[in-house]
């Protein structure tokens, strides 16, 4: 290849070099998550008469319907399609949205990308390697889950059609995040847009799939919607693979475009020169903290008002049938969605203290050491971020579905109820901070990852129920299905929160910093 | 004459590579003192120990009379720093950084930070991420000298600054010595520090090596001898003292230690002197001296 595509295939190269872990391991997720989910339907539900059953049971679960989708029949293929369908898009579409952005935005921020340009590389040859390869991996990881599915004795049509969506919409997202690479300065930033693209479309989906009637359009202006309607096996609508095509294209086709005008490093908006002076307030390592978390705080605000205004609109329908005459469909979805909402509010307390640890690793703290008083401040300024972040954003998202509620005040407090549980990842978080900064990230997502990954076992009958004591989530009463508001559990978590905070913050005085 | 920097016999190992192994360090107030050794010598490691970034193993650490890691905060108002590899807040900009620093430690003087903008010819609206090295070099040295401090620890700052700026450094260095502030100066650009320093410190693989005034160096060490004779010179290689000895015909050139440059005159003259020229080590040599074991040891 020549011209602005010279080099592209060495850096392909390049790139699988330094994803040769990472990239065999998502496609084994990809494959064995949407697969173990489907594979115990059969000996589940061995009759047509136990799948009708189960799949009429499932469609009147609102939050199981605002997460998966319809079944659009009740036959094996059907309900395989609908259990695997959505999480298998999740799965593609966060391995190519993550992968795309740290090889194209994240790399040219810490200058890497400028020391690669200097060596004869032409100007799209950077995006384009990394475009190919996740390509490239989308299409092994669709055909795996597609001979995976024919495997377990499925129509091959069907299975063919259910990996190319999933491959489809993996590299949907991948446009997308190269997109967003494309369009802002810094990868934070790229990356939060990414996922706000991503996060309002699936509720987009979500909303049509749940409200249905006048609504059911909603989910054709989404690749999550496209994902469920081409159809699997009820139908196998393979037209609908087309649209994906066109997002592709036209995210690609901009993208390019962005990428042939703009200087390296750039985004497309010139950056506005910043203040001559600092404003008055900027006067303490709290404000310091506050400038550096405050556009990740906000973003994250928006997209929780934002969910809950829409899962509150979503479920207004739903709210009047009651089941078993202890709590509404409106209170199941909010009880189910205040869950990953709480969840997700852990990943923004992880994200806030490792920009603590960041701030180290990059030689900040060592500066800003020389000049304020006290290590233990300036660590506690990120810690206020990691506590009082999860409080503002589940707050916002549980007002949202209370304004929906038909008893807001009890809603709010379901919504809160998930702080301690929170808190508590958060401060697991600083304690390895304190003690073992370097395995800070890896454990503490490990950890997350490893709860939720529980639940879902757990949920689908894989794991013992006993097993899901060890989250701290399993602990919250979860007020909205009728549990007593129990103050013990919410004490203990908290307790632990504060204890692992202390021996964090213990830790940051002791050792050597940056 | 008060102590502003009292390092003794301090250790410390970051698992089993050990960076400093019985390190000396002394500065008195109102010096100017260079700190100099190879990369990797563990110059940037003390100077951390002195902001209580780091604790020692073992050793006595004192500074500005008080205890680097116990007494930070205190200890802090009275010194600036400006750190090797300068990082900046990619979304504050230059002039916000000079004045969160400046605040952070109790204020800065505003007239000087307008001034050093000035001198130092810097666009303060420009966000961090969007500074090259010697911009963000600049910004750090403006909040260190814009500030009243007794000390400033300086860690190789002209790095990536241009001569004309270097020039600017050595003047504002010169201010603050002549104010009666105490600069602790680690550095490479030996011109600097022999243009601005009264005493060095040369330290190599985490022990002091030497230390004193430039002029107590130079006597330590060796001087340069060419001389053009009148018959091939006898006895030169017998004096202790005498290195690097290169006679051709009646050519001669040797180094020689200070206590044996008698000798060499002596055997000199007796085969007759036609020209002569001996000179005092410069500051290169005096360096490369201590560089070298570095390489031989290594080797």
């Amino acid at each position: 290849m020549s011209g602005p595509f010279l080099g592209t295939v060495s850096l392909a190269r390049f790139v699988l070099r330094r994803d040769r872990w990472i990239l065999p391991l998502w496609i084994a997720v990809a494959v064995l998550i949407p697969v173990s989910l489907a594979s115990p339907t059969e000996s589940l539900y061995p009759t047509t008469e136990a799948l009708r059953s189960y799949a009429e049971t499932s469609m009147t679960n609102t939050a199981t319907v605002a997460m998966r989708g319809q079944i659009y029949a009740p036959t094996l293929g059907g309900v395989v399609a609908w259990g695997a369908g959505l999480s298998s898009a999740l799965v593609f579409s966060f391995a190519n949205l993550l992968t795309v952005l740290r090889h194209t935005r994240a790399e040219e921020e810490s200058g890497r990308l400028e020391l690669l340009g200097s060596t004869g590389v032409g100007r799209f040859a950077h995006l384009t390697a990394v475009l190919a390869v996740v390509a490239i991996a989308d299409l092994v990881a669709g055909s795996l889950l597609a001979l995976a599915l024919i495997g377990i004795g499925l129509a091959p049509g069907g299975s063919i059609v259910l990996g190319l969506s999933s491959a489809a919409i993996g590299f949907s997202m991948a446009a997308i995040a190269a997109l967003a690479g494309q369009l802002v300065a810094s990868a934070g930033a790229a990356r939060g847009l990414t996922f706000g693209v991503l996060v309002g479309l699936y509720a987009l989906r979500a909303i049509g799939d749940v409200q249905g009637g006048s609504l059911s359009w909603l989910p054709w202006l989404s690749p999550f919607g496209w994902a469920r309607l081409t159809r699997a096996f009820t139908g196998d609508r393979w037209w609908v693979l087309g649209l994906f095509l066109l997002v592709i294209a036209a995210c690609m086709c901009l993208a390019y475009g962005v990428l042939s005008r703009r200087d390296i490093t750039a985004g497309l908006l010139p950056e506005s020169p910043g203040r001559e002076r600092a404003p008055a307030r900027l006067r303490s390592i709290l404000a310091l903290a506050w400038r550096e978390h405050r556009g990740t705080l906000l973003a994250w605000a928006v997209a929780y008002t934002a969910l809950g205004v829409l899962i509150g609109l979503a479920a207004g329908g739903a709210s009047a049938e009651q089941f078993g005459g202890v709590f509404t469909g409106a209170d199941a979805l909010f009880s189910f969605l205040l869950l990953i909402l709480s969840q997700a509010a852990s990943g923004f307390a992880i994200l806030a203290v490792l920009r603590g640890y960041g701030e180290e690793r990059r030689g900040l703290a060592e500066l800003l050491l020389a000049y304020a008083p006290g290590r233990v401040r300036w660590a506690s300024a990120h810690t206020a971020f990691a506590v009082g972040g999860p409080v503002l954003l589940v707050a916002l998202g549980g007002a949202g579905m209370a304004l929906a509620s038909e008893d807001p005040g009890a809603t709010m407090v379901a919504a809160l109820v998930w702080l301690p549980a929170v808190w508590s990842i958060a401060a697991v978080a600083i304690a390895l901070w304190g003690w073992a900064p370097r395995l800070a990230a890896p454990l503490t997502w490990a950890l997350l990852a490893a709860f939720l990954l529980l639940e879902l076992g757990v949920e689908f009958g894989r794991l013992d129920y006993s097993l899901l004591s060890l989250s701290p989530f399993s602990h919250v009463p979860r007020v909205l299905l009728g549990a007593e508001l129990a103050a013990g559990p919410l004490l203990a978590l908290t307790a632990i929160a504060v204890c692992l905070t202390a021996i964090g913050l213990l830790g940051i005085r002791r050792r050597d910093v940056g | 004459m008060t102590v502003a920097v009292d390092v003794r016999d301090a250790r410390k190992s970051f698992g089993r590579t050990t960076a400093l192994d019985g390190l000396n360090l002394s500065v008195d107030s109102g010096e100017v003192h260079g700190f100099l050794g190879p990369n990797g010598a563990g110059k940037t490691t003390t100077l951390r120990m002195l902001l209580g970034q780091m604790r020692p193993d073992s050793g006595h650490l004192q500074l500005l009379g008080g205890d680097p890691w116990n007494d930070a905060g205190e200890l802090h108002r009275r010194l600036a720093y400006v750190p090797g590899d300068v990082a900046l807040w990619p979304n504050l900009s230059g002039g916000e950084t000079i004045d969160l620093l400046g605040r952070l430690r109790g204020g800065l003087d505003e007239a000087r930070r307008e001034r050093l903008i000035d001198r130092f010819d810097l666009d303060p609206r420009k966000k961090g991420r969007a500074y090259s090295k010697g911009n963000r070099q600049k910004v750090a040295l403006i909040a260190a000298f814009a500030s009243d401090v007794d000390l400033l620890i300086l860690d190789e700052p002209t790095t990536g600054l241009d001569p004309l700026m270097e020039e600017v450094f050595r003047e504002v260095v010169a201010e603050h010595s002549r104010r009666g502030g105490t600069v602790l100066l680690s550095s490479h650009v030996l011109a600097e520090v022999e243009a601005l320093c009264d005493r060095v410190t040369i330290i190599r693989r985490g022990t002091t090596v030497e230390s004193g005034t430039l002029d107590e160096l130079r006597h330590l060490t060796r001087f340069s001898v060419t001389a053009e004779v009148q018959s091939p010179p006898n006895g030169l290689e017998a004096i202790t003292g005498v290195h690097d000895l290169r006679v051709a015909g009646t050519a001669v050139q040797l180094q020689v230690d200070e206590a044996a440059l008698n000798d060499v005159l002596g055997a000199l003259v007796e085969a007759g002197v036609r020209s002569l020229a001996s000179r005092p080590p410069t500051m290169e040599e005096l360096f490369l001296r201590h560089y070298e074991h570095e390489r031989t040891d290594a080797a």
